[in-house]
């Protein structure tokens, strides 16, 4: 027995729609794709940022030439690491007050609790830690320890083939100077 | 009862008719639904980390790394494989003879000692991330305290890395800026070196990779022919913390944004 087609079936309909649906969007008209800005808005600012960064990885990695400047103070804390953590706190302020989004593999790098910054600082440590008891590579985290104590754990066993949206390629665009 | 039955047949009667369903489809004028169809898409600038650029790794012709390659498999770590198999091999055995009274065992590891004896190059390589982090950081902390050897012969020199054979960029986006601060030769394996790695220190009984290995200066001084080729081939890394370009990388991050703005009460159009 073969089926006839009618045009007012009610399920002929639902499934017209579905494929309508399928094949064109209701948001497809609206969003078009947009084109890559040719300028960085708000470039001073970007580049303020990334001179307070580089300048207090400099001093956190202390290859400042101590001639001039007393390495310790009374207290006996390191005075370029003084100075870092004030060049770091003063880049999350300024990203906070212009309201610039900054790339997480610049926070990763940052202390929330002391902003020392957690790669180049000496004291800092970065392992890799396991604490199932049948050491199955899904529970690897990577644990950085900053120096005042605080963790940032990044469980990247738990998912190998996450990849964070700013790091998609499909995503991201490099800019054009 | 009987009436509530009925009811409930006439409403799931006009769910079931497509005019109503088409109703349904379309969200209310100021609903959630209709606020989030009014979405565009947009380019938002993004300030990425002027020291993970790709090219802070340094770059090395493929037939440098194949001869790189081909000598830590085949050439320098002959002895060490021998040793670390003779050992394993002595290992399982003594597992085996655990069936055994005390006396018996003892004769029998008498006999299977390994007779050749520990090379010198076993205490002058590492693997494993956190050996090298740990002898990394340990450099840095001597460099900056102005106490570090270069000729010691526990100290670091060549570091090879599996890039693309390790799981998350978390695990290598560092090393370029650590070894530049512990003055240590950073190169990068091709792909599918870490099992070869593996085979060639610990024999092809053991399973598992090695994605970072380090040679220490006391390693590098027995083998001159490795130690020529990196030295005449491989650059140490330059991050360049402070030079002349100031290295700003903004990038665009492709993202959907609410059409209409605010109103005073803070309610979105």
């Amino acid at each position: 027995m073969s089926k006839t087609v009618t045009k007012n079936d009610p399920e002929n309909l639902k499934s017209a729609k579905n494929t309508k649906q399928q094949k064109a969007p209701k948001n497809s008209k609206t969003q078009k794709a947009p084109k890559v800005p040719n300028n960085i808005p708000k470039k001073d600012h970007y580049q303020r940022l990334t001179y307070l960064y580089k300048i207090g990885s400099i001093m956190s990695s202390n290859l400042v030439d101590a001639g001039s400047i007393s390495q310790s103070t009374k207290q006996g804390t390191n005075t370029f690491d003084i100075l870092s953590r004030a060049y770091i706190k003063n880049l999350d302020l300024v990203s906070k007050k212009v309201v610039l989004k900054l790339h997480p593999n610049i926070k990763r790098t940052i202390c929330k609790n002391c902003s020392r910054l957690v790669v180049t600082s000496p004291n800092s440590t970065m392992r890799i830690m396991n604490e199932s008891k049948k050491k199955s590579p899904k529970n690897d985290v990577l644990e950085i320890v900053c120096e005042c104590g605080t963790k940032k754990r990044f469980p990247f066993g738990k998912d190998p083939n996450y990849i964070p949206f700013a790091e998609r390629d499909s995503v991201v665009v490099d800019a054009k100077f | 009862m009987m009436n509530t039955q009925n009811s409930k047949k006439q409403k799931s009667k006009t769910t079931k008719n497509p005019k109503n369903a088409d109703k349904k489809q379309q969200p209310m004028a100021n609903s959630l639904k209709k606020m989030e169809i009014k979405k565009r898409q947009v380019y938002k600038p993004i300030l990425s980390n002027p020291y993970t650029k790709t090219s802070n790794w340094p770059l090395i012709s493929p037939e440098v790394l194949q001869d790189i390659v081909k000598l830590l498999t085949e050439n320098v770590f002959r002895q060490v494989q021998i040793y670390n198999m003779t050992k394993g091999s002595s290992k399982s055995s003594q597992k085996s003879s655990n069936d055994t009274t005390p006396e018996q065992s003892e004769s029998q590891q008498q006999q299977e000692q390994p007779t050749i004896p520990r090379p010198t190059e076993h205490q002058h390589y590492q693997t494993g991330f956190n050996t090298i982090m740990k002898t990394l950081e340990c450099q840095i902390k001597l460099i900056q305290s102005r106490k570090f050897n270069p000729e010691d012969p526990q100290a670091l020199k060549y570091l090879f890395i599996c890039k693309n054979d390790m799981t998350s960029p978390l695990l290598y986006n560092h090393f370029p800026i650590m070894t530049q601060l512990a003055h240590v030769k950073l190169i990068q394996l091709p792909k599918t070196t870490n099992k070869k790695l593996k085979v060639a220190i610990f024999g092809e009984e053991e399973s598992g990779t090695i994605e970072v290995l380090g040679l220490l200066n006391g390693f590098v001084l027995e083998y001159p022919v490795l130690k020529h080729v990196i030295e005449e081939n491989v650059d140490f890394v330059d991050v360049d913390f402070v030079g002349d370009k100031l290295g700003l990388q903004v990038k665009f991050l492709l993202t959907d944004q609410p059409v209409g703005g605010k109103n005073k009460q803070g309610v979105k159009k």
